[in-house]
């Protein structure tokens, strides 16, 4: 039995779409209404549970999930200790540093980030040796930069919409984003065929 | 001895031995025996136990009701015999020390039984240590930070975070010499997400000195058989870095761009480097990181598959090493659990032979990793290599097997105004087989016991 880890929302939806046309289906899943959290298929040998997106590494960093899918972005804010396996190719964006359009970076003051990402913000600046001042908010991002909070965010950009209704435009690309496929580091020694059965035929899919 | 007994009496000590628990033994002997006989035997055994214990013939007539021809026909058997009596009583005298060991403790004990069947020495250690090697070596520990404090004299000290670096600090450079030591020690370290302090349970070794093939197969076999003591499916995974640096060092690649593959060879992850060598105009399929990522782990196979590769020339003497250990470690019958996998990258500026990690069923992450780690060595200043690993003895609890429900075995009530000497007469009697009995007031009501027993005056009453 391998416990899979989803990720609730649309890319969670997406991702078990996958899953089931790989075939690994679990009907009581899209019982109407269901306030069940876990969800098991026997004959398929999985076990299906929906997480908050960004929990979905530290359950499966900490056994409680075998696999799951993470968003790159989770991946690399939190670097938890797992495998990352696939790179599913969906939920597809990129995290971007954004500013006000009439935003100019002059190199001689700290540059103030907001952002939902820390480590992200710190360890792509320290890459250009810029000085920086981060100020981590938990939402509502683009509202920093308008309001003088910040000088620019460093956020998910997926179509830009919601930055161009608030007047800012993305000013550089830190790193595309894309839904990947991690496991457990132990799971990956005790349930090793199990893992790559699935890995092996939803890469199959991908293709 | 052996002519004594016929078949009957040995397929009468095969039950004995067959018997697993008390009540087993107690409804077996009720039916096999009569009262009279087990009575008989129970207590030659007490007097036995008491002679054993110092009692003088009379006292242990009066105790037991023996009588003196019975006690010094024991006493014969005792001195004199096979050696049977004195091997029971002093098992049951550590079977009542081993019951209250916790399982993390036996664990320890365990282990420290394999490294001495081997000869590896106890290293004890200070608390304490000057904060300068590690400030200097802080790659070493992993992310981890350690945790400072100053001394009467001001002194920068730190918390040991580590066993390995005060081993080799301590080690003396001999020619030809190796030096073999274990320990198990507590260390202290800050973890890098929540900022907590934790104080971790490590045991391991280090075999240090001039280390050669022998010394390389005895570490990974004990590495081995330290992960099977538990009693539960493990898997030792090996790799060398001798192999995964063959192959990135002669790439036309940053030292950014290198340290990434290395990361994505550690996590599995194949897409990351094929954008890696992508962007970098380097053909995927010429230089083998995408094989070795996905190597199939059986020893044998890989071993294969491995020599098939177009692995570069400086990398041959690590393959060579590599299926040395492989073909001796199946030798020895070590090589079901073992697998070859290249995703166990140490830091690359102190490992540079062969790397190994160890998992264990039921525990989610990594319980012992180690290497052969003779760059650290050179950054301490010392000529010689080593070879060595720790085990985290704290992650073994979830699989060690449930905690006792019980605090106590017997909670003895008394009352204020009992004679203190009798109560402590009557704890002592309790105890004596082993039980753990807690002398109480009153009972709490978050503590539970097996029974309790209430003390009066006049002797004790079971409740």
């Amino acid at each position: 039995m391998i416990n899979v880890a989803l990720p609730k929302g649309r890319l969670g939806e997406k991702v078990l779409k996958m899953f089931e046309d790989a075939g690994f289906r679990c009907p009581d899943i899209h019982e109407p209404n269901t306030r069940r959290l876990i969800f098991e298929s026997l004959e398929n040998g999985v076990r299906y549970f929906w997480v908050k997106p960004s929990d979905v590494a530290i359950y499966v960093e900490r056994g409680a999930a075998d696999i799951g899918i993470a968003g790159k972005d989770i991946l690399l804010e939190y670097s938890p200790d797992v495998y990352e396996l696939l790179d599913l190719d969906i939920g597809k964006c990129r995290m971007c540093v954004a500013a006000k359009k009439d935003f100019r970076n002059i190199g001689d003051k700290t540059l103030k980030v907001a952002t939902k990402f820390p480590n992200i913000a710190i360890s792509y600046y320290q890459s250009k040796s810029k000085s920086i001042d981060i100020i981590k908010l938990n939402g509502s991002i683009e509202l920093a930069p308008i309001l003088g909070l910040s000088d620019v965010i460093v956020d998910i950009v997926e179509t830009g919409t919601t930055l161009k209704e608030n007047d800012l435009e993305v000013y550089e690309t830190v790193v595309p984003i894309s839904a990947r496929l991690i496991s457990n580091k132990a799971s990956m020694k005790f349930k090793r065929d199990e893992i790559l059965n699935i890995v092996s035929k939803i890469e199959k899919d991908t293709e | 001895m052996g002519n004594l007994f016929d078949e009957n009496a040995k397929t009468f000590f095969k039950a004995v031995l067959a018997l697993e628990s008390e009540d087993e033994c107690e409804r077996f002997f009720s039916d096999i025996c009569t009262v009279k006989e087990i009575k008989d035997i129970s207590s030659r055994l007490e007097v036995a136990i008491l002679l054993k214990g110092g009692m003088v013939y009379s006292d242990i007539a009066e105790k037991t009701g023996a009588s003196t021809a019975t006690i010094s026909r024991v006493n014969r058997s005792l001195n004199y015999g096979e050696g049977g009596y004195k091997a029971i009583i002093e098992r049951i005298g550590d079977k009542k020390v081993i019951k209250t060991l916790k399982n993390s403790e036996i664990a320890i004990l365990k282990l420290r039984a394999l490294y001495e069947s081997r000869g590896y020495a106890h290293f004890k250690m200070s608390k304490f240590e000057e904060y300068d090697i590690y400030a200097e070596n802080k790659d070493f520990l992993s992310g981890e930070s350690v945790i400072t404090f100053t001394d009467l004299n001001g002194r920068l000290m730190a918390l040991k975070p580590d066993v390995t670096m005060s081993i080799i600090k301590n080690s003396a450079d001999g020619d030809g010499l190796t030096e073999k030591l274990y320990y198990n020690e507590n260390v202290y370290r800050a973890s890098g997400d929540t900022r907590q302090l934790k104080e971790l349970m490590q045991s391991g070794l280090e075999c240090i000195g001039d280390i050669d093939i022998y010394n390389t197969c005895e570490v990974i076999g004990l590495a081995a058989k330290s992960l099977s003591l538990f009693k539960r499916s493990y898997v030792l995974d090996i790799s060398h870095m001798g192999i995964v640096s063959g192959i990135i060092d002669p790439l036309p690649l940053s030292d950014t761009a290198k340290k990434a593959i290395i990361k994505c060879i550690g996590e599995k992850n194949s897409h990351e480097v094929k954008n890696i060598l992508n962007e970098n105009g380097i053909d995927e399929n010429n230089c083998c990181i995408g094989e070795i990522i996905k190597l199939n782990p059986a020893p044998e196979k890989a071993i294969d598959a491995l020599k098939n590769m177009p692995l570069p020339e400086s990398a041959a003497p690590s393959l060579s090493e590599l299926e040395t250990v492989v073909n001796t470690l199946k030798e020895c019958g070590l090589s079901e659990n073992i697998r070859l996998d290249f995703s166990v990258v140490q830091d690359m500026s102190y490992y540079n032979g062969i790397v190994f990690q160890g998992f264990i069923d039921g525990v989610p992450e990594k319980v012992l990793s180690g290497g052969r780690y003779d760059l650290l060595m050179r950054r301490i200043g010392k000529a010689k290599n080593a070879v060595g690993f720790g085990v985290n003895v704290d992650l073994l609890e979830s699989i060690l097997g449930a905690p006792d429900e019980f605090d106590a075995d017997i909670a003895l009530l008394y009352n204020d105004g009992d004679d203190p000497a009798e109560l402590i007469k009557l704890a002592d009697k309790l105890s004596a087989d082993g039980s753990r009995v807690a002398v109480i007031k009153k009972i709490s009501e978050k503590l539970k016991y097996r029974k309790v027993i209430k003390f009066n005056a006049g002797g004790a009453e079971k409740v």
